[in-house]
């Protein structure tokens, strides 16, 4: 990337602050058991949806919000939330893309997501959920041909409902933690996929999540499914606008790999983080992401670049069953400002000769706090599996903290564990060795830090490599001087 | 937590046991809600910890070694640089914490101990003492709780290794508590021997580093069934240096949890703590070690490695390396590995002859030979060797 | 013309250069050979504006214009370059993006537009035959995990690549083989031209029997003690610093 795009960019405030004006259908504040029915009323769900829904609710009441992270926030007011927002919409259903909202696409055309046949991003399916709702869905039919099933949860729920009871909940069930309970009860929309067996998903896949509306939560599901000797890459986007207020965003994504499926997952994360000088504001987000490698050979790959939310709380996990599995974590995560992270992974080796390894970089800026929370736990029927850890911490300035807490377990005596934590600093001397050869301050803070993460961006897929490095610039503009 | 009280120094002792019975009434016995990676809690042995076990003796003896006996002095050596005494006034003009806020264990041991037993180091002292810690008492379900002060004086120097040795019954706790105070230029050496303890050992120490302090201090723990070490550091004043090393050996059922904590209070301090351990047959070893940088200690170095050997599917290794950082200039590190013997390397050894387990027991050896190296107490060194090559020699797997 | 006058400055209160004056003119090659402490290296810093010395006093001046004021990065744009000693590692970033990025920044001061980078890539490929270096070092990170042959090589390749007018070599023939002093040797001499000027700092004359200077200084306590031509280089070599020690006492 040329200096110019970077200094455009480190310019540029939040640029996807901006809320789309439009009539939006609520459900009324709060939390009971009529909510979470009117929910499923809304969703024309069928009665296994809603047991499930009920069940969660009730165990949730019985749970506790967790406090072991190290994030400091005032508590949250469950009950002065909606659990339901959706722009209106005619009742009919949308035949083309032409029928969406002319608004709707607009908001996502200048968040970089055109959903018109015409402009849509080439070689990319996008679904586009706008608060509980999914907009539209590229390229589904060019899908279907291949037998790849790309759509709304909701829209699964109606025609797959076969697929959903098998795997809904079989990877993070309803009494995961606290913040899955939530979701099980009041979730709304999200994406489904479907790799049937012995296929390469022809294209990448990719949700793009819109908070818009204040004082609500989005809380998606998403449900992966690879099929024997399948592949898909998948990458979710997910921005919300500029409020004094905190919104809640907890999700699930479950991903289930069968013998010989690989999922290579990307998340670029840049929801509200709140005012800068204040702190106010900003998403919380509470996400349990976990995979299955159920089948032999099986491979699940998470890849995030956290940069956004006030608060991030989110260990994408693996569990590693099938024999020869594998589990990767590379994570970036940059917290500036008054942003508190709490981020990581769970490697859990079941299976004979399972392999994991992680990668995280975390870089803290401002009054920010950053902290990398994983667990590595290697069964005693694990025999020969093996991880390696690489946690590197950044701390740029004097008011942050970059914490390191792994948590170790091996059970067996044939397995090998390597875990290697590290603070790096961006020298004066590396600084003083860019200058010299005439480039920037501010620039040349920029190239060692995504020096410091190129480990991790080259696990993105092309395109949204670049948009991470940006994303960082923009993320670091007046850190220096 | 007991963070109230006021300074040791101006407190008589009851005052101050007073409180800690008070702290550990309400802090309890250690559960999930103290300590959330724990592991173990004294459920069984909470009746024996509440019962405590005293010996006192009429007279303090001239010996070369120092001897603290069921929780009293017993002996001490007559050396001029060395005053060694259970008076309760000696420790009273230094900042002592006494409790270890981390583990209601050292609140118990404040509140129940019956002599504070204080060594003063005052000049160059060039043997290495010998400090033994024992208890033999046979009252089954009782705890003995010794508590112990080294303070080593300005510019003042010693060699000490300590023997935490229980030689009565299976059913008799030890509730260990030892305060290090290294004044400004001190120079210390500290080793702590566990061995063939047959019953639980519960040890805290606390570690007090002033300016240009330099300390080596490594523990050794092997045949002994349970043994829990928390270790609390705190960095001063700048240009202090310590060293932290632990080699341990556990075999059968036995259980060691290894928990740390280091304060850098000040900037530009050194810390290097490597532990290794060897674990077989149905052992458990925990380590927890937390590494805390205070906004602008800057320029500290901390390097923290934990590497464990496993030889045996039904032994368990936790490690939980922890770094916590609130400045920015600073080089911290920590580093865990969990393995076993190279296999290129067993083979490469039988092939000049020796046999499997001889190969194995030769590189078991190497593996802690790195610490052994670094024992300054030479009988204490060769002992160890000794130790660790006939310990090892008897690892099945 | 490169004129330094009266140059001073110092480190945590103790003075390291103490009015130190040097004047390279157009297409000449200068020599500053000193013993170990006696402010070889600090003149590189304070003449690239290390941020270790703060404010120094005296003139360091660029065809007329006064650079000791300038950030580092305008110095280097101005066309100053040092080659460092030791070169810093700059993990993850790779070497001909970072090239790219410091070549466009001069670009961009001198008020033209960036390279494209298919031009960029040709002219690289050049300078690298020059050096005779690998295309694989490019995608390398910068200095890191590089040896120490290489990483001074890297050096030359960067100075070729941004073809600056003043160039400060510190220490580059330290850490290197015969044949890559050689190659790095060559490639000075093929840089060198009626508008380039060369300071070389050394410890030795070996670097000097491939490069050969105008002008050998002597440097101690932070001064030029002595002057001559390249013939006071080898008459050093024989009977070291001691003998060409400032007269004070």
């Amino acid at each position: 990337m040329s200096l110019k795009e970077f200094s455009d960019i480190a310019n540029k405030e939040y640029e996807y602050g901006f809320k789309t004006d439009i009539k939006t259908e609520l459900i009324e504040k709060g939390l009971n058991e009529d909510i979470v029915r009117k929910i499923s009323a809304k969703n024309n769900e069928p009665d296994f949806i809603l047991e499930f829904r009920l069940k969660a609710y009730k165990h949730w009441l019985t749970m506790e919000e967790p406090d072991w992270a190290l994030l400091d926030y005032p508590e949250i007011d469950y009950q002065a939330l909606h659990y339901y927002a959706a722009p209106e919409k005619p009742k009919e259903k949308l035949k083309s893309m032409d029928d969406v909202d002319p608004e709707l696409k607009r908001t996502f055309e200048k968040l970089g997501i055109p959903l018109n046949e015409q402009k849509k991003l080439a070689n990319v399916a996008v679904d586009a959920i706008f608060d509980s709702v999914s907009v539209a869905t590229t390229y589904k039919e060019k899908l279907m041909k291949h037998g790849v099933i790309f759509c709304p949860f909701s829209e699964a729920v109606e025609k797959y409902p076969e697929l959903i009871k098998k795997y809904m909940g079989s990877v993070v069930p309803h009494t995961d933690n606290y913040f899955a309970a939530l979701n099980s009860a009041v979730f709304t929309e999200g994406s489904f996929v479907y790799i049937p067996k012995d296929t390469i998903c022809p294209m990448e896949l990719s949700t793009y999540f819109r908070i818009n509306a204040e004082q609500t939560g989005q809380f998606e599901r998403t449900l992966i499914i690879c099929e024997e000797n399948s592949y898909v890459s998948y990458l979710e986007g997910c921005t919300a606008p500029k409020f004094d207020t905190n919104q809640l965003h907890a999700a699930i994504v479950e991903l289930v790999a069968l013998d010989n499926a690989e999922i290579k997952y990307s998340t670029v994360q840049n929801w509200y983080a709140g005012d800068p000088k204040t702190g106010k504001g900003g998403i919380y987000n509470f996400v349990t992401k976990r995979g299955k490698c159920l089948g032999k050979k099986s491979k699940i790959s998470w890849t995030q670049i956290e940069t956004g939310s006030a608060i991030t709380w989110k260990y994408p996990s693996c569990m590693l069953i099938g024999d020869d599995s594998i589990g990767e974590f590379f994570s970036v995560a940059l917290t500036n400002h008054h942003q508190q992270a709490d981020t990581g992974t769970k490697m859990v080796h079941i299976g004979k000769n399972t392999k994991s390894t992680i990668v995280s970089k975390g870089i803290s800026v401002g009054k920010s706090v950053n902290t990398y929370r994983g667990k590595v736990q290697m069964n005693k029927s694990a025999k020969e599996s093996e991880n390696f850890t690489q946690c590197d911490s950044m701390l740029i300035g004097d008011e942050c903290s970059a914490n390191t807490f792994p948590y170790i377990d091996v059970r067996n005596a044939s397995s090998n564990l390597g875990h290697e934590a590290a603070t790096v600093k961006v020298s004066e001397e590396q600084l003083f060795y860019c200058q010299q050869r005439g480039i920037s301050l501010e620039d040349a803070l920029t190239t060692i830090v995504n020096g410091f993460c190129a480990d991790v961006f080259k696990e993105l897929p092309t395109e949204f490599a670049v948009e991470a490095t940006q994303l960082l610039s923009l993320k670091l503009e007046n850190t220096v001087g | 937590m007991l963070s109230k009280t006021t300074n040791p120094k101006t407190m008589e002792l009851e005052t101050l046991q007073k409180q800690a019975r008070d702290a550990f009434n309400t802090l309890g016995f250690p559960t999930k809600r103290h300590e959330n990676w724990l592991y173990w809690t004294p459920d069984n042995e909470q009746k024996a910890l509440e019962r405590k076990f005293y010996e006192p003796s009429d007279s303090i003896k001239e010996n070369d070694v120092i001897l603290i006996k069921n929780g009293s002095l017993r002996s001490k050596p007559n050396n001029n640089n060395l005053t060694v005494s259970n008076d309760t006034h000696d420790y009273q003009n230094e900042n002592l914490s006494f409790n270890l806020d981390s583990s209601s264990l050292s609140y118990l041991n404040t509140s129940e101990c019956s002599e504070v037993i204080t060594i003063r180091c005052r000049g160059i002292i060039n043997e290495p003492l010998q400090i033994r810690l024992e208890s033999d008492h046979t009252k089954d379900n009782s705890t003995v709780n010794t508590k112990v002060n080294l303070i080593v004086e300005e510019h003042s120097s010693i060699t000490a290794t300590f023997y935490h040795q229980q030689l009565g019954g299976a059913f008799n706790l030890t509730n260990t508590s030892f305060e290090l105070v290294c004044k400004d230029n001190a120079n210390v050496n500290i080793s702590h021997v566990f061995k063939d303890n047959k019953s639980k050992a519960f040890f805290h120490s606390i570690i007090h580093m002033h300016e240009k302090s330099n300390c080596n201090h490594i523990s050794y723990v092997t045949n002994s069934l349970l043994t829990r070490h928390d270790t609390n550091v705190t960095f001063y004043k700048e240009e202090a240096s310590l060293n932290l090393k632990g080699i341990n050996l556990l075999t059968g059922e036995e259980q060691f949890y290894n928990h740390l904590t280091i304060n850098h209070k000040s900037k530009n301090c050194f810390c290097k703590q490597h532990f290794k351990t060897i674990l077989d047959d149905k052992s458990i070893s925990e380590f927890s070690g937390l590494v805390y940088v205070a906004k602008g200690s800057h320029e500290v170095d901390s390097q923290q490695m934990n590497q464990i050997l496993l030889f045996s599917d039904s032994a368990r290794a936790l490690s939980r390396p922890q770094l916590k950082i609130d400045a920015d200039d600073v080089q911290c590190a920590h580093g865990s590995t969990i393995g076993q013997l190279n296999p290129e390397e067993i083979h490469y050894i039988k092939s000049r002859g020796l046999t499997e387990s001889e190969a194995k027991a030769l590189l078991t050896y190497g593996f802690a030979e790195e610490i052994i190296e670094e024992i300054q107490d030479s009988h204490l060194k060769e002992a160890l060797a000794q130790d660790i090559k006939e310990t090892v020699r008897k690892i099945k797997s | 013309m490169f004129e330094i006058k009266d140059l001073k400055a110092s480190i945590e209160e103790k003075d390291i250069l103490n009015g130190l004056s040097l004047t390279i003119k157009p297409g000449e090659i200068h020599a500053i050979m000193g013993p170990n402490g006696s402010g070889k290296s600090t003149l590189a810093k304070v003449i690239s504006g290390h941020p270790d010395f703060e404010d120094p006093e005296g003139d360091i001046k660029l065809d007329g214009k006064d650079i000791l004021d300038l950030e580092p990065d305008e110095r280097a744009n101005e066309g100053v370059f040092l080659a460092f000693q030791y070169p810093v590692d700059i993990p993850g970033v790779n070497n001909s993006e970072f090239l790219r990025m410091a070549y466009n920044a001069k670009q961009k001061y001198q008020n033209q537009p960036e390279i494209d980078p298919f031009d960029f890539e040709s002219l690289i490929k050049e300078k690298l035959t020059v050096l005779n270096m690998k295309e694989a070092f490019l995608s390398r990170p910068v200095n890191h995990g590089f040896s120490g042959g290489e990483k001074k090589r890297n050096e030359i390749l960067q100075m070729l690549m941004l073809d600056p007018r003043v160039v400060i070599l510190d220490e580059t023939d330290s850490g290197l083989d015969i044949d890559s002093l050689k190659q790095v040797s060559d490639a000075i001499n093929h840089f060198k031209s009626e508008n380039k000027m060369i300071l070389i700092i050394t410890h030795y004359q070996r670097l000097l029997n491939h490069i050969v200077p105008d002008t050998v200084h002597i440097m101690a306590d932070g001064k030029i003690t002595k002057s001559g031509d390249k013939s006071l280089a080898l008459t050093l070599e024989d009977q070291g610093y001691d003998a060409f020690k400032d007269n004070q006492s």
